[in-house]
């Protein structure tokens, strides 16, 4: 199985945080903490195209092979299918990247900031005709 | 002759507009470049992008909630609180939308979805896509009640003058922010006044001037430009409760504070 990791970095979410907040339902500031950045890299285990936002499910191998499942709360199914997006676009199976910033309350829920795949494709951003 | 806030507020709100607008090559529409009703009347009719505006004291240029291009907003600048609203601004606050409560009028136009106007002779009717719900002006001429019910999303009532659609606003019920990033709130003594006119027939100007003398010291102004989608476009389906798994689960906090 691909080499699963978490790492931190401040800087990626500094960078990333004005685009969640901007697509919320809720306010993003008071459910998950801007001070707790986190990438989680995994398998897509179950992707839930609701509203008022989408949640990815990542199951997630350190190296020392313990094993973790996270949740990951994206945009709304609304945005994503006028940019092209669909509940299809990210399966069962897939080897992702997400970056994004954790839950105040819970450990193991993220705010998804950006989604990529296992090739760099990002997901979920801009249209989805102009795959990045 | 002095000067009323309100006059200060709405210069510095129009002028960095017309500087947009003169850069893009935007100017008002003359009268006969508009869609009409069959009374004479702008003709609104149609589903709009909007600029998604998070915190009314910062501007939007350029995008559009739902992917368009051209929207905007130019703000009047900073909220002037008065002690009591910067009170409630900095204290404990429930984010109460995250719990699929009402967005409130004001926060209900600042989100990402489109909204779609549907105009009669005698009424303006607002559907928003977010949470599914509507907003009915009635432009028949009459006036507000004396006792107006408290409501999250007001009582209005709309009027022409000339070409452009002016809605008064009332009767709010002071639980709602006027945005959500900036989470600024909103008393009972909230009044607002929108202006919707036509900059061409597929762009519209929004000027919203909200007054609320109990929270703000100073009217707060925000003009906009909103955009016509595609004519194939339709409003989608939209559950607050569906899956609002940070409330089923216990993520919310019981409140939110914000900074002055």
């Amino acid at each position: 199985m691909k080499r699963l990791s978490i790492a931190v970095t401040a800087l990626l979410a500094y960078l990333l945080i004005t685009p969640a907040t901007l697509l919320a339902h809720h306010s993003v500031g008071g459910t998950f903490d801007a001070e707790k950045p986190v990438s989680v890299e995994g398998v897509v285990t179950k992707v839930e195209w609701f509203n008022p936002h989408i949640w990815i499910y990542v199951s997630v191998t350190a190296a020392d092979g313990s094993n973790a499942e996270y949740q990951c709360e994206g945009s709304s199914p609304n945005s994503l299918r006028r940019r092209g997006w669909s509940k299809d676009s990210l399966k069962q199976g897939d080897n992702i990247a997400v970056e994004g910033i954790l839950s105040r309350s819970d450990p193991y829920s993220c705010y998804a900031q950006v989604v990529r795949l296992e090739d760099g494709t990002r997901l979920f951003s801009g249209s989805a005709s102009e795959l990045r | 002759m002095r000067m009323t806030n309100q006059h200060t507020s709405l210069i510095k709100a129009v002028i960095p507009l017309l500087l947009v607008l003169l850069s893009t090559g935007v100017t008002a529409a003359s009268s006969g470049d508009i869609p009409r009703l069959a009374d004479g009347k702008p003709d609104f009719n149609g589903i709009w992008d909007r600029p998604r505006v998070g915190n009314m004291t910062q501007d939007v240029i350029g995008s559009c909630g739902s992917g368009s291009e051209g929207c905007s907003s130019i703000s009047s600048g900073p909220m002037k609180f008065t002690a009591e609203g910067l009170a409630v601004h900095t204290g404990p606050k429930i984010d109460y939308p995250a719990r699929c409560l009402p967005w409130g009028y004001t926060r209900a136009y600042h989100t990402t979805y489109p909204i779609m106007y549907v105009q009669t002779p005698d009424v303006f009717a607002i559907l928003f896509e977010s949470n599914n719900i509507f907003h009915i002006v009635p432009t028949d001429g009459r006036e507000h009640p004396e006792e107006v019910e408290l409501t999250w999303m007001g009582k209005s009532v709309g009027r022409y003058e000339g070409d452009t659609l002016v809605i008064d606003s009332r009767g709010f019920n002071g639980l709602s922010w006027l945005d959500n990033g900036g989470e600024h709130p909103a008393s009972t003594e909230m009044r607002m006044e929108e202006r919707i006119r036509h900059l061409d027939a597929d762009r519209l100007e929004y000027i919203i001037t909200i007054t609320d003398p109990r929270y703000y010291e100073e009217p707060i102004v925000n003009t906009r430009v909103f955009v016509r989608m595609d004519p194939q476009t339709e409003l989608y389906e939209y559950w607050c409760m569906e899956n609002n798994k940070v409330l089923l689960e216990g993520l919310l906090p019981d409140t939110v504070t914000s900074e002055e």
